[in-house]
Formats: structure tokens, C-alpha cells, sequence
């Protein structure tokens, strides 16, 4: 059996002119960049499912040629919402080229939610998490009778103590910046853009921290010196569980990027085991400072009760000697030029190490898109326009290009040589203090 | 302390704010290509040589500097001065 396991082309932008030149030139973002350069863990796990005398590959369409030459029995795609239609055209090239001699099988979260979109050019669809789904469908294809949509809910709930570790041995190390690790999957916040909590759900489910630490050195052995990013959403909420995987972590000397909530500043005790285990940067998502705009993102309010302390929180995580890359999105409902502005004052004001600035994106499966299609302010764009630099939605009294021009003025700000040097000198005196402790 | 303490401190520093085993580190690998490092942690390098030799660097020295050579090359020079 030969399987070809598939990653299609990532665009981190489609029509916004600005932000491609802007991307593409700035030195100042290099670093940015790389954050959102990665591999597909999800096909790296389903390589390690596949029977032991099975031939599989790992191609990347960011970087290789896809080989339509070769014939494969399986070529099995992932696709997020913007690579969907890249992932159909390369299967419709597959199609053509071997017939029906190679069975074109599809999973991932876009797919998930438009299975009958899917359906028109794949032979299998895989709906949510497939790594109970994936080993069924490889025991119907060698009995030659597949059904044509694997749901998660058919199966066994995935257990994670029971993921296999990915095959980071298939992977061209030159290719990847960052080595990217999960260790749990779901939220327990439930925020209306968020498309990842609503995929993996609301329910924490984590590896035991020795998996992680075993994964860590496995890739580590493929991937020598690219930073380590914890992918999970939500990594320290549940601090029982961070306790016992950051004292785990301590004994690796790693140093990590880590994404989590802004709560995590009022456990002073973990913040000391974070930066004791390697936490160089806390990834944090602030989304807005419009407290209109953070009820109707977070219907719980649990975002709104944290606005007035954003600045006190952000204090204490910076005084532990770890940076923080702010998470912001503009344009949304109640957000006007001057909210550009402000956020550009607070990232340079708090000293923030980044931030991720982006459009809503009315995902498929998301409460947002449910309200923006309520609302018909949905716009016709193509799925290579869900980019989160780009705009899908129509803004009560922003224009598309009132919009693209505040986004990169805020960018050209904030990645730029003046605030790169305000930056230096006060983590320079910071790291000095905590240091010297 | 002589040069090759010097040196090996210094890797020592590097491999610890990057969090790679010192073994791993050859002298010609480029430290924002290949380690990335970013400027924060370009900061804490900074800082901790600083303490480490108790000598003054510039927040910028790092820029001027592609690889690890270079790095050690810059700091055995700023300790002699001492």
C-alpha cells in the first residue's frame, strides 16, 4: 500500500496587496512570519497509524513539487478553509492523471463542515478528529469497500494518552522554522471566532507529560534547533495538569512559546515554573479593547472581566522575565480607525513582544459566521480569501480598504526599527532585574 | 580566564537561551537563520553575557553578528578590553 499524505499550499494572504508586500519585505517580520510557518501534525500522526508494511510520504506543497507522476493507492489531503480549494485542485490533477486506480481521501477542519462540497471530488471524507476513524477506513480499503464519510462520532472517542507519536522522521528538517507540539486538545472558553474549540470542543483532553516529554526528544532528534511552539489553544488552565507537565518540562532544558489566557497572571506560582521550564514568550489572546466588541466575541464575559486588568496582568507575566505576543482582532463589529490606533498605543505601551493583528473570519462551524449570515454580512469570497489577513465580512462603517490600509499602518508601527529599539532597551534593563534576583 | 573558558561560556549561554543541547552547536551556524533566535532572546543573550563576564554590551551588538563564531569572536575581544 502506498499512501501519499498531503499539505496544501498556505497562503498567508490572498487579495490584500498591502499585507503580501508588507509580509514579503519587512525585515521586522521575519520572526512573525516563521510563527505562522509549520507542518501538518494531523497527517504526521495518521503516517503513524498506517499498517508497518505500508509505504507513506509526507509532501508539502509549500515547498515541493506534488508528484502527479507518481501513483499512490491513497493520497489523503488536510485542508483548512483557505487551503480547501488548493486541496481539490490538486486531487482533481490526481483524478485525471490515474482514474479511479487511486482512492482520494480528505479530512481536516474545512472538510469537516462542507463534507458535501468535499464529496464532489474526494472519495472519502473524514469528519473531525480521524486518528479512530483513519485505521477503519485502511481496514476497508483492504477489503475494498470504503464508505464515502468516516464520522468521529461513529468511532471511539480519541483518547490522546492513546495518540501515537507523529512521524517527524518524514519531514524535510530544512524545510520548517519552528517545531510545533501539541499536548492537548480544547477550550474551555468559548469564543465566537474561535474555530479550533469548536472542532475539538470545550473539553480539555491532554497527554500525559511524559508523552510530551517523549515526543519532544523524538522530534528533537528530526528537528535539531528550530523553537519549540506548543500548539494547544489553551495550554495552563487547568493548573493541576500544568504543574505536573511544566515540572516535566523543567527537566528537558527546553526553551518553548506557549498559547494561553490572560488568567494565567493570577497564578504567580506557575508563572515561576513557567519561565523555570523554559517559557520564553506567552502567546496571549487580548482580541480587543472594546468592551462592547469582547461581549458579543465571548458570550460568558470572561474576556470582559479580564479588560481592566490587562495592563496589570500583563506587569506581572513581564516581570517574571517571559514576553508576551499579543493577540488582537480589528474590524470587528464596534471598532473604528481610531481602535487601530489604540491598539497600536497598548502593544507599544506594555512593551509586547508581537502581536498577531487580524480580520474576523467567519469560519465554517463558528458561532460568527452563524451571527454574520444572520446578518448577511457574510461577503461572496472565495475560500482562499479566509486568510485572517484579508476581508470576508462587510463592516458596519468600515470600507474593505479603510480596513486593509488601518491593518498595515498598524503593522508598519509595531514591526519597525523605533519600536524594535524601545523593545530591546526595556528588555535588556527587564532581563537585567530578573536576572540579577 | 582564557580564550577557550571564554569561548565555552559563551556557547554555554547560547545553547541555554535557545534550549539546544551545547553538543549541537558548530561554530559556523547562523543564529537568526538557523537557531532563531529573535530579539528577545537576542536580549537575554546580551544580558546574561553581560553578567556573566561583567562587562557592558550594546542592546544592538547582536545585530552586526551572523553567526556563533562571530558572537564568541566579539565577546572574547570586549573581556579583554575589560
Amino acid at each position: 500500500m502506498k499512501i501519499a499524505l498531503i499539505d496544501p499550499m498556505f497562503k498567508r494572504v490572498n487579495s490584500n496587496t498591502h499585507m503580501k508586500t508588507l509580509l514579503s519585505t519587512s525585515p521586522y517580520l521575519y520572526f512573525y512570519s516563521s510563527y505562522w510557518s509549520g507542518f501538518s501534525t494531523g497527517l504526521l500522526i495518521l503516517a503513524s497509524l498506517v499498517p508497518k508494511d505500508a509505504e507513506v510520504r509526507y509532501i508539502d506543497d509549500n515547498f515541493e513539487e506534488i508528484p502527479y507522476e507518481e501513483q499512490f493507492d491513497i493520497v489523503a489531503i488536510t485542508a483548512t478553509t483557505q487551503q480547501a480549494t488548493r486541496a481539490y485542485a490538486i486531487a482533481q490533477e490526481f483524478r485525471k492523471k490515474w482514474g479511479k486506480r487511486c482512492v482520494l481521501v480528505v479530512g481536516g477542519y474545512h472538510v469537516s463542515y462542507y463534507t458535501e462540497e468535499a464529496r464532489k471530488t474526494f472519495d472519502v471524507v473524514f469528519q473531525g478528529e480521524a486518528e479512530s476513524s483513519w485505521p477503519a477506513f485502511l481496514l476497508d480499503y483492504q477489503k475494498k469497500s470504503w464508505k464515502p464519510v468516516y464520522r468521529s462520532t461513529d468511532y471511539p472517542p480519541v483518547n490522546l494518552q492513546e495518540v501515537p507519536v507523529p512521524r517527524y522522521d518524514l519531514l524535510n528538517s530544512e524545510y520548517y522554522k519552528m517545531l510545533w507540539i501539541q499536548t492537548s486538545r480544547g477550550c474551555p472558553r468559548s469564543c465566537e471566532f474561535c474555530a479550533a474549540s469548536e472542532y475539538f470542543g470545550h473539553r480539555t483532553r491532554s497527554k500525559p507529560p511524559e508523552q510530551t516529554v517523549r515526543e519532544i526528544r523524538y522530534a528533537r532528534k528530526f528537528l535539531k534547533f528550530q523553537p519549540i511552539l506548543f500548539a494547544d489553544d489553551n495550554m495552563f488552565h487547568r493548573s493541576s495538569h500544568s504543574i505536573e507537565l511544566l515540572a516535566e518540562l523543567e527537566k528537558s532544558q527546553i526553551r518553548y512559546v506557549a498559547q494561553t489566557d490572560i488568567g494565567i497572571a493570577a497564578n504567580p506560582q506557575l508563572l515561576e515554573q513557567l519561565r523555570n521550564s523554559g517559557c520564553s514568550v506567552l502567546f496571549i489572546g487580548f482580541e480587543s479593547l472594546d468592551p462592547r466588541n469582547l461581549s458579543l466575541m465571548n458570550n460568558d464575559r470572561w474576556k470582559l472581566k479580564q479588560l481592566s486588568a490587562y495592563g496589570e496582568h500583563i506587569q506581572t507575566i513581564l516581570e517574571t522575565g517571559i514576553g508576551i505576543y499579543g493577540a488582537f482582532i480589528l474590524g470587528y463589529d464596534w471598532d473604528t480607525e481610531e481602535s487601530f490606533k489604540d491598539v497600536g498605543d497598548f502593544i507599544t505601551e506594555h512593551y509586547l513582544a508581537g502581536a498577531q493583528i487580524t480580520f474576523p473570519t467567519p469560519l465554517p462551524g463558528t458561532k460568527l459566521r452563524r451571527r454574520l449570515l444572520k446578518e448577511g454580512r457574510v461577503l461572496n469570497t472565495p475560500w482562499e480569501n479566509y486568510t485572517f489577513f484579508d476581508v470576508n465580512i462587510s463592516h458596519p462603517t468600515l470600507t474593505k480598504a479603510q480596513l486593509e490600509e488601518e491593518l498595515y499602518k498598524l503593522y508598519t508601527r509595531i514591526y519597525s526599527k523605533e519600536y524594535l529599539g524601545q523593545k530591546n532597551r526595556y528588555y535588556k534593563e527587564l532581563f537585567r532585574r530578573t536576572f540579577s534576583a | 580566564m582564557n580564550r577557550s573558558e571564554i569561548r565555552d561560556k559563551t556557547k554555554q549561554i547560547i545553547a541555554d537561551v535557545a534550549g539546544i543541547d551545547i553538543e549541537e552547536l558548530d561554530r559556523d551556524l547562523k543564529l537568526r537563520e538557523e537557531l532563531m533566535l529573535d530579539s528577545l532572546k537576542e536580549m537575554e543573550i546580551v544580558v546574561r553575557t553581560e553578567l556573566c563576564f561583567e562587562i557592558a554590551l550594546d542592546e544592538d551588538l547582536l545585530i552586526s553578528v551572523q553567526t556563533l563564531d562571530e558572537y564568541c569572536d566579539l565577546i572574547e575581544k570586549a573581556v579583554e578590553c575589560r
